[in-house]
C-alpha cells in the first residue's frame, strides 16, 4: 500500500514538473510588458487593457481612492471573497472553542493566579513581567497603525489584527494569566461578532447600488471620501470609502479572534497538564 | 431588491451565524425559530427564482459592488474585474437541493441535538455550512468557490466532531478535515494554473479564451479529482463511513448534501469550464472523460453496494450506500458526457446521451432527499437504543409507527420500487444506459436489488420482532420539529415519485440544457 501511494505521488509530481515549463514567468505579465511605462501617461485608456491585474493597476487608484492597490483589490474588487476568508476565521475560532472547552471545565475555568510577595505572578522572572507591560501599548500602537493606514500604506485588516494578538500572546506567555475564562471569552467573541456584523452592514449598506458597492470613495471630500491625485502623495487618511471601515471591521475580528484562540490554547494545556499530574505550561 | 437575490441568498445565513455569539442568550427556542425563519426565507428567495430562470432560461448575473450588477462586465472591458455570480437552471437546481435539505435537517436538529450551552456552536456552524454550500451553488468564480469549498469544509469537520463527549468523534472530524484539505489544495493547484495561463478567476470568461493545452489538462485532472474526492467517489471514498458514521444524523445529511453540491460543481466544470470553448480552439476528448467518470461510477456502485451488505453498523451501512449512489449519478451523467460530442453531429446525444444526463442530474435531487430522510430515521434509531449496531436493536415499530413508515418510504425510494422517487430517475438511468452499453445496465439493476436486500436486512432486524422495552435507552417521543422534518422530506419523495413530469420538465431538463450549453 506504501508503495501505491509512493506512487501516485511520483506521478502527480510528474504531471506537475512537465507543466511548471509552460507557465509564465514570475513578474512576466503574459505579454503585456508595458503597463507600468503607460501607467503615469495615462488615465483610463480603457482599449488597451487586456487582463483583470492591469486593469487594478490603471484603475484601482482612480476608482477606489486607496493609494494601496493591494487594500483596493482586497477589499473593493475581491471584498466578497475577504468577507467570505473574515468568516474562515470566526469559524475556525467557533470550531477550536468548541472542541477545547470539551477539555477545560470546573476549576480551570477559574485560574487562581500564584502572586509572589510584592503581587507580581509568579512563574517567569520579574524582568519578563514589567518588559511585557513596557512592550504592550507599542505593540498595540502600531498594530492599530498598521490597521487604520491600510488603505495608505502596506497593511490592513488581517496583518494589523495579527500584530494586535501578538500582545496578547505576550501576555499569555508572561503568565498574565486571565482570571475568569468565561468572562473573557465572552466579551472577545462579543467584539469579534461585532467587527464581522460591521463587515457585512457596511457590505448591505451599498445595496442600494450592488452588495460591497464602495458608495463613499471620491464623495467630494466628505466622509472618507477625498478625491485624491493619481500617481504618488503625500497619503490622506481620509479617502478610500469603504475600504478603511471594512479594514478596521477585519482588524478588530482577527484581534478578538486569535486572542481567543491563544488564551483557550494555554488554558487547555493547563487543564491537561492538571490532569497527568503536574507540569503546568 | 429582486435583483439582490442572488447575493442575499449567501449573506443571510453568514450574517445570522455572526451573530450567533451575541443572540445565544436570547433562549433556545427563539434562536432556532430565527434561524428556521431564515431557512424558509431562502427556500421562498429559490423558488422565487423558478419561473424566470427555469420556466423562461434566463440566466442572472450579480456583480459585487459594481455600478450595475446585473451585468456580466463593465462597459468598455471585455472581461470581468469584479466576483460575479451566476445563476443558471443548473445552479439553481444545486440550490435548490441545498433549501429543502437544510430547513429539514435543521428542523430535524431541533429535536435531537441537546438544548444546551453548546448549541450556539451547533447554530453558528450549521447556518455557516448553508452559506458555504450556497455559496458553492452560485458562484462563478473560482476562488471564490474555493473561499466557499473551505468554509463548508471546516464547519462540516467541526460538526463532526460535535459529540465531543464520544471517544472517537474528534477523529473522524480530523479525517475529514484531513481529506478536504488535501481535496481543497488539488482544487486551488487547478485554479493556479488557470489563473496563471488566462489572467482571470471567472469561469465564463475562462471558458470563453480557453486554448486547450497541456497545462490546461493538468488543471483539469487537479480540478476534477479534488471534487470527486470531496463528493466521496470510490478510490477515494475511505473517508465516507468514518465521518458519516459517527456524525450526528443530521450533520450525516448535511455531509450527503455537501457531497451532492460538490458533484453537480464537477459537472458545471466539465462542461462551463474545461468545455469547447466559442474561440473553437481544441477540444478535450469527451468519450475517454465519459468513460473514466463511468468507470468511477461503475466501482463506486460495485464496490459501496458489496461493502454495506456486511456492515452490522446501521450508519456505516448508509454511508456505504450513500457512496454507491453516487456511482449511479456518475454513471448517468458520465455516459452523457461520453456521447456528447460524437462525430456523428450530436445524433446519440439526443437519443440518448441527454436522457442518460437529466436521469443522473435527477437522481441527485432524488437521492438528497431519501439518503437525508434514511440519515435522520437512523438518528432515531440510534437515540432509541443508544447504539448503532443493528445486533442491539430490535422491535422499534411497535413505538415509533411515523420512524417506521418513513424509513419504509426512504428504502423502497433508494430500492427503486414504484411509486417512490427513486424509481424514475433509476427508470431514466437503465433505459438510456442500455441502448449505450447493455452490461452497464444489467450492473446498475443488480446493484439496485443487493440494495433493496441490505435496507430488508435493517428493517427486518430493528423495526420488526418482539416488542423490547428494556433496550430503549431514551424513550421521549419525538418532538414537533423532528417530525416535521421526516414528514416533508417523505412528502416530498412520494410527491416526486407520483408526478415525476412537473419535475424533470420544470427543474432537471432545463438544468441539463444549461449545463450542456456550448456558448
Amino acid at each position: 500500500m506504501k508503495l501505491v501511494s509512493l506512487l501516485a505521488m511520483f506521478i502527480i509530481a510528474g504531471f506537475m514538473f512537465t507543466g511548471i515549463g509552460k507557465l509564465h514567468l514570475p513578474g512576466d505579465p503574459a505579454g503585456n510588458s508595458n503597463v507600468f511605462s503607460q501607467r503615469s501617461s495615462e488615465k483610463t485608456d480603457t482599449a488597451n487593457i487586456s487582463t483583470m491585474d492591469d486593469y487594478y493597476l490603471r484603475n484601482g487608484q482612480m476608482e477606489t481612492g486607496s493609494n494601496n492597490i493591494v487594500t483596493s483589490v482586497v477589499f473593493d474588487y475581491r471584498g466578497f471573497d475577504t468577507l467570505g476568508e473574515a468568516a474562515v476565521l470566526f469559524l475556525v475560532v467557533t470550531s477550536i472553542s468548541m472542541l477545547l472547552f470539551s477539555i477545560i471545565k470546573g476549576k480551570d475555568l477559574e485560574e487562581t493566579v500564584l502572586t509572589d510577595s510584592d503581587g507580581f505572578p509568579a512563574g517567569m522572572t520579574r524582568i519578563v513581567s514589567i518588559g511585557t507591560v513596557l512592550m504592550l501599548p507599542i505593540i498595540m500602537a502600531f498594530g492599530a497603525y498598521l490597521v487604520i493606514h491600510g488603505h495608505l500604506s502596506p497593511g490592513g485588516g488581517f496583518q494589523g489584527g495579527a500584530v494586535m494578538a501578538t500582545g496578547t500572546a505576550l501576555l499569555v506567555i508572561s503568565s498574565f494569566v486571565v482570571r475568569n475564562l468565561q468572562k473573557t471569552y465572552k466579551l472577545f467573541s462579543f467584539f469579534e461578532s461585532l467587527g464581522l456584523t460591521v463587515f457585512i452592514v457596511t457590505g448591505f449598506a451599498g445595496m442600494g447600488i450592488s452588495f460591497l458597492h464602495n458608495f463613499l470613495a471620491n464623495n467630494d471630500g466628505s466622509f472618507l471620501g477625498k478625491v485624491i491625485p493619481l500617481g504618488t502623495n503625500p497619503g490622506f487618511l481620509n479617502s478610500g470609502g469603504i475600504l478603511p471601515i471594512l479594514s478596521t471591521a477585519v482588524g478588530i475580528e482577527v484581534f478578538c479572534g486569535i486572542s481567543i484562540i491563544l488564551v483557550l490554547l494555554s488554558r487547555a494545556l493547563n487543564a491537561r497538564g492538571s490532569q497527568k499530574g503536574g507540569h503546568k505550561c | 431588491m429582486t435583483n439582490h437575490i442572488p447575493v442575499l441568498i449567501i449573506t443571510l445565513p453568514l450574517i445570522a451565524a455572526f451573530l450567533q455569539p451575541v443572540t445565544g442568550f436570547a433562549g433556545f427556542k427563539l434562536r432556532n425559530l430565527v434561524i428556521i425563519t431564515i431557512l424558509l426565507v431562502l427556500n421562498g428567495l429559490l423558488f422565487m427564482l423558478v419561473p424566470d430562470v427555469a420556466l423562461q432560461g434566463k440566466t442572472i448575473y450579480y456583480t459585487m459592488g459594481a455600478s450595475d450588477p446585473s451585468q456580466f462586465t463593465q462597459p468598455g472591458i471585455s472581461f470581468p474585474v469584479r466576483i460575479v455570480l451566476k445563476i443558471d437552471s443548473f445552479s439553481l437546481f444545486t440550490g435548490i437541493i441545498v433549501g429543502v435539505v437544510t430547513l429539514t435537517t435543521f428542523l430535524f436538529s431541533t429535536g435531537t441535538v441537546k438544548e444546551d450551552k453548546r448549541k450556539s456552536y451547533f447554530s453558528t456552524l450549521f447556518l455557516l455550512f448553508t452559506a458555504g454550500l450556497m455559496g458553492m451553488s452560485f458562484t462563478n468564480d473560482l476562488f471564490n468557490f474555493f473561499v466557499f469549498l473551505e468554509i463548508s469544509s471546516i464547519s462540516g469537520a467541526a460538526l463532526v466532531a460535535y459529540r465531543t463527549y464520544r471517544k472517537h468523534a474528534p477523529y473522524a472530524g480530523y479525517k475529514y478535515i484531513l481529506i478536504s484539505t488535501i481535496a481543497t489544495t488539488f482544487f486551488l493547484f487547478g485554479v493556479g494554473i488557470c489563473y496563471a495561463q488566462y489572467g482571470s478567476f471567472n469561469i465564463q470568461y475562462i471558458n470563453s479564451v480557453l486554448a486547450h493545452s497541456y497545462l490546461d489538462k493538468v488543471a483539469m485532472l487537479f480540478i476534477i479529482v479534488a471534487m470527486a474526492m470531496k463528493a466521496g467517489s470510490v478510490p477515494m471514498h475511505m473517508w465516507v463511513p468514518d465521518t458519516y458514521a459517527e456524525a450526528p444524523a443530521s450533520i450525516s445529511a448535511m455531509l450527503k448534501a455537501s457531497g451532492m453540491v460538490t458533484l453537480c460543481a464537477m459537472f458545471r466544470f466539465t462542461f462551463s469550464l474545461f468545455g469547447p470553448s466559442s474561440s473553437g480552439a481544441g477540444k478535450i476528448n469527451y468519450e475517454t472523460l465519459g468513460w473514466i467518470v463511468i468507470v468511477l461510477g461503475v466501482l463506486s456502485m460495485f464496490i459501496g453496494v458489496t461493502m454495506a451488505l456486511i456492515q452490522h453498523d446501521v450508519r456505516r451501512l448508509m454511508a456505504f450506500h450513500a457512496v454507491s449512489q453516487t456511482g449511479y449519478m456518475l454513471l448517468g451523467v458520465g455516459v452523457g458526457i461520453a456521447v456528447f460530442a460524437k462525430g456523428d453531429g450530436g445524433a446519440a446525444f439526443k437519443a440518448f446521451g441527454k436522457m442518460a444526463m437529466v436521469g443522473g442530474i435527477f437522481h441527485i435531487m432524488n437521492n438528497a432527499f431519501y439518503k437525508n430522510l434514511l440519515f435522520l430515521t437512523s438518528g432515531v434509531m440510534e437515540r432509541r437504543f443508544g447504539t448503532r449496531n443493528l445486533n442491539g436493536m430490535i422491535g422499534l415499530g411497535h413505538r415509533d409507527t411515523l420512524t417506521t413508515v418513513v424509513f419504509m418510504i426512504g428504502a423502497l425510494a433508494i430500492a427503486g420500487i414504484p411509486p417512490f422517487n427513486g424509481f424514475d430517475s433509476k427508470l431514466l438511468i437503465y433505459e438510456s444506459v442500455y441502448k449505450f452499453s447493455p452490461v452497464l445496465a444489467i450492473i446498475a439493476m443488480f446493484v439496485s436489488v443487493m440494495t433493496l436486500a441490505s435496507f430488508m436486512k435493517v428493517f427486518y432486524s430493528s423495526f420488526m420482532g418482539p416488542r423490547r422495552d428494556d433496550l430503549i435507552v431514551e424513550g421521549a417521543p419525538l418532538t414537533k420539529g423532528t417530525k416535521a422534518g421526516l414528514i416533508i422530506l417523505a412528502a416530498l419523495i412520494i410527491l416526486t415519485g407520483l408526478f415525476p413530469g412537473i419535475i424533470v420538465d420544470g427543474i432537471i431538463e432545463p438544468a441539463v440544457t444549461a449545463l450542456t450549453q456550448i456558448r
